[in-house]
């Protein structure tokens, strides 16, 4: 051929592409604008499981948008993949919703608003040249990859299947755990809906959590119903997971294919172990953002502060919204960061103080982004660091065991790193993590080990009063980040067609062991999990009506919550309060009784009228409250008179304060006016008799 | 100007810290007293006593509570060795010698023609040797001070010879307990 056929020909090419490219750009975008649009129509087929799985999918488009924002403000010439700049967008949504909240200023408007921001973004994104042409090359290579090795794409295909059957099933899933979420985690997400902010002085889980997670749910209730917030941990999050293991790269090469669909494999055959929606596959998410962004950040430290603001601005952001989801897990954080800067300075030459200045940077961003979250923790608790600072905790109460020794805080240290669920072999995991010789100068992962090793013993020496099997889930999160990046970087380092050493064959085939042994261990929980996401997709999809828009008892609440002036301060200790409208009344929530309480605390065992005049101090008039023998859940009172005397020193501690407090709301039902009886509930006016 | 500021900056936090929580227990008195009389009220009085007590705490080798709620017995197995820890100071009372009542039984009738004869230890020391009977029993213990005199707690360790396995239990049962009493020699209490 000649040269001038061969640019013809090449120009020819180049045309194509550029119309493939505004076609698949079109589709793309249009693929956009029905997954914000489809949840607003009034009636879908099938509504609550399609309502429920688009909203998620918009979500997760409106966290790729913003995030590809940051990724181009930030590090304009490197490659991000579109699920870690997802996690990026989430992060700084995080971020944005702390100042908004910290301010009283959370609104479902606002966060519709945002969520079409980021599908503006992202669709402007794809709508570029550039972009254009990028997504075609990437959709004909996986094609032309699919069509050169058939067995790996029925592979690729039976696991994007599984994927697709957990998310359904998580948006399908409309169970709820009575004592966690109908008591506390729905009400945070509708609080932040409907008041704007997340204030609750009397809720003990409000002072164990920054917010996070429910600013996330509450993005999700903006347009699906409570019923349905496990589409963000089991779903969101779980494909979140997906795309930063299948898209992963090390140094800026892709981790190989087989590798990253054993790593797609085994997650999505570990069984899901949480019992609420608080964060637990979004502990896994943030962590595994924050171990690649670290990973992907150049080894030399940036000397310019301006450079090293537009470096470190997504590892603050990814650390500061890590922060907000669990307590536990800001020591994590800190650690990681800390260490792999460490690992870096230690290897650079002087001037060594021209170096700090990444670090610094680094670690004052990600304490400015999560201070509003702190600041709104305050006004909420009085803590800005629970459990360090104890805010309105009860000075009687405690979180760890009487009678703790070194030795025994060191057994439950062992006990609970060997009883690591759901990844049971996270010991030889760490093994393998720490004996792998990084290439990057901030030793990632030894940093995310040594630090997952450290909370560890944090979590056993501060929460000793908890037990094994809950503690596995406030540190699956880190562990299992750590665990998978580990899995990537022993099968990397292993070069497949070459001869490599015994040592990394050696530590890829323990850890191919470790995941191997671990699927095996689960098998019976990883069906079981199966089965029942299939269940619940399948009685969504014989549902041949509309959803309830309202169940009976939501009705009972209404009417209780009329009885009481608007704009009154109502003190609540019912089943499930996030029935309640939180704009119409300032709703505080005794979820814990006697746990936590502004000063000057909560009277206990004084009788009914010193906490009659407490709450008249606090400008509490109304209170509304389930009577013992009607609560379903929580409040029943020989359920805690039980508790008060239990093995468990956990319920011992805390049931003698359910009792009095159910006690003495009881007594003053019988001495103060009752402005409304329902459903086992009633509402009193403080200031007046009967 | 250009003078360290970090003292300045970790007092601030120091204070703000100190200042934002609460330091007293003030149901120390309280609630106590609230759970013996719940107690008393509901037969659960052996329940309480076998969680430990804030000078005695049933530390290594001990099983659950059991209980039966129509009469509101409680007691509590432990395997092969048990270990509890007793505060040397009781209630903050002086030093002194010490006597700890130990109640409970063995599972004679299951363990054969082995012997389930028991062991007391306090601090690494045997303090006695015994050959349970066939019933419920009492054994006291004179701890003397000096065994006490280097720290705030210290162990009693308790082991039986021979362990059970009763039919339908899966646990190794040594010996079961219905209570301890520690106390001044001498004390009333």
């Amino acid at each position: 051929m000649t040269a001038a056929g061969a640019a013809t020909l090449e120009r020819l090419r180049a045309r194509r592409t550029q119309r493939d490219g505004k076609v698949v750009a079109a589709v793309l975008c249009a693929a956009l604008a029905a997954l914000y649009g489809v949840p607003f129509l009034g009636w879908l087929p099938k509504d609550e499981l399609v309502r429920t799985s688009v909203w998620g999918l918009a979500l997760l488009c409106a966290f790729a948008g913003w995030g590809s924002l940051v990724a181009r403000a930030c590090w304009p010439t490197q490659r991000v993949s579109l699920p870690l700049s997802a996690v990026w967008g989430a992060s700084a949504m995080v971020c944005a919703g702390g100042v908004l909240a910290s301010v009283d200023m959370i609104s479902r408007p606002l966060l519709l608003l945002s969520v079409a921001g980021g599908h503006l973004v992202l669709g402007w994104t794809w709508s570029r040249p550039v972009a254009r042409v990028i997504l075609v090359h990437e959709l004909r290579a996986r094609f032309r990859a699919m069509r050169a090795h058939p067995p790996l794409a029925a592979i690729v295909t039976f696991v994007a299947i599984a994927i697709a059957v957990l998310y359904l099933g998580g948006a399908s899933d409309v169970s709820s755990n009575p004592f966690d979420d109908d008591i506390s985690y729905y009400p945070f997400a509708k609080q932040l809906l409907e008041r704007g902010t997340l204030l609750d002085p009397f809720s003990f889980r409000r002072m164990s959590t920054l917010g996070g997670q429910a600013l996330f749910h509450a993005m999700l209730l903006a347009r699906i119903g409570v019923e349905h917030l496990n589409v963000f941990d089991r779903g969101v999050c779980l494909l979140l997971v997906v795309g930063l293991l299948a898209t992963h790269r090390i140094r800026g090469a892709k981790v190989p294919t087989l590798v990253r669909i054993v790593s797609v494999l085994f997650f999505v055959c570990l069984p899901n172990t949480s019992i609420n929606t608080a964060s637990f596959v979004s502990g896994v998410v943030f962590f595994l953002a924050l171990v690649q962004t670290l990973d992907a950040m150049p080894d030399t430290l940036s000397t310019d502060v301006r450079a090293a603001v537009r470096r470190t601005l997504p590892l603050a952001l990814v650390s500061a919204a890590t922060c907000t989801l669990r307590q536990n897990y800001q020591v994590t954080v800190a650690l990681v960061v800390l260490l792999s800067y460490g690992f870096a300075l230690s290897r650079v030459r002087r001037p060594f103080r021209a170096r700090l200045v990444e670090p610094i940077v680094a670690l004052v961003l990600t304490a400015l982004l999560v201070a509003p979250w702190l600041v709104l923790l305050y006004r909420s608790n009085l803590t800005f660091l629970f459990p360090v600072v104890r805010g309105t905790f009860r000075a009687g109460l405690r979180m760890q065991a009487e009678g703790m020794t070194v030795g025994k805080v060191a057994r439950f240290c062992v006990k609970i790193w060997f009883s690591t669920e759901p990844i049971s072999t996270i010991p030889l995991l760490a093994f393998v993590g720490l004996s792998l010789r990084e290439a990057s100068s901030r030793r990632v992962l030894v940093s995310a080990w040594v630090a997952g090793l450290v909370s560890v013993v944090f979590l056993a020496w501060g929460f000793s009063l908890s037990n094994v099997v809950d503690l596995a889930r406030y540190d699956h999160g880190f562990l299992a980040a750590a665990s998978f990046s580990t899995w990537h970087v022993t099968a990397t380092g292993v070069r497949w067609r070459e001869s490599s050493s015994l040592r990394a064959l050696l530590l890829a085939g323990v850890a191919l062991f470790g995941l191997l042994a671990c699927l095996e261990g689960n098998a019976a929980r990883t069906l079981t999990m199966f089965d029942g996401r299939l269940r619940d997709l399948d009685e969504m999809m014989r549902r041949t009506v509309p959803p309830q828009r309202e169940p009976p008892i939501a009705g009972a609440y209404r009417r209780i919550q009329e009885a009481v002036p608007a704009g009154a301060r109502l003190l609540v200790m019912v089943d499930q309060p996030f029935y309640l409208d939180f704009g119409r009344n300032e709703v505080w929530n005794l979820d814990m009784p006697g746990a936590s309480s502004p000063p000057p605390s909560l009277p206990c065992f004084s009788g009914p009228e010193p906490l009659a005049a407490y709450f008249a101090g606090l400008g509490i008039r109304y209170v509304a409250y389930v009577e013992s023998e009607h609560s379903t859940f929580q409040y029943r009172r020989s359920v805690w008179l039980d508790h008060a005397y239990d093995p468990e020193e956990i319920w011992r501690i805390y049931a003698p304060y359910f009792v009095d407090v159910i006690d003495n709301l009881a007594a003053l039902g019988a001495s103060r006016k009752h402005l409304h009886d329902e459903a086992g509930m009633v509402v009193l006016d403080l200031e007046r008799a009967p | 100007m250009g003078q360290p500021r970090f003292p300045l900056v970790i007092a601030l936090l120091a204070a703000a810290v100190a200042g934002c929580g609460e330091s007293v227990d003030q149901d120390r008195m309280t609630r106590p007293a609230w759970t013996r009389a719940k107690a008393v009220e509901g037969q659960m009085v052996l329940r309480d006593v076998l969680n430990g007590s804030p000078d005695l705490v049933f530390y290594d080798g001990w099983h659950g509570i059991e209980n039966d709620p129509k009469t509101g017995g409680a007691w509590r197995w432990m395997g092969k060795r048990g270990i509890v820890r007793l505060r040397t100071k009781p209630m903050n009372q002086p030093l002194q010698d010490m006597e700890l009542q130990i109640h409970g039984w063995v599972p004679w009738e299951h363990v054969g023609f082995r012997s389930c004869h028991m062991e007391f230890a306090v601090n690494g020391h045997v303090l006695a040797r015994l050959e349970p009977p066939n019933h419920s029993f009492v054994q006291t213990l004179r701890v003397p001070r000096w065994l006490l005199a280097s720290s705030e707690w210290v162990d009693l360790a308790i082991t039986v010879a021979n362990t059970a396995r009763p039919p339908g239990e899966l646990r190794d049962l040594g010996f079961s307990t219905t209570g301890f009493l520690w106390k001044p020699i001498g004390s009333n209490e």
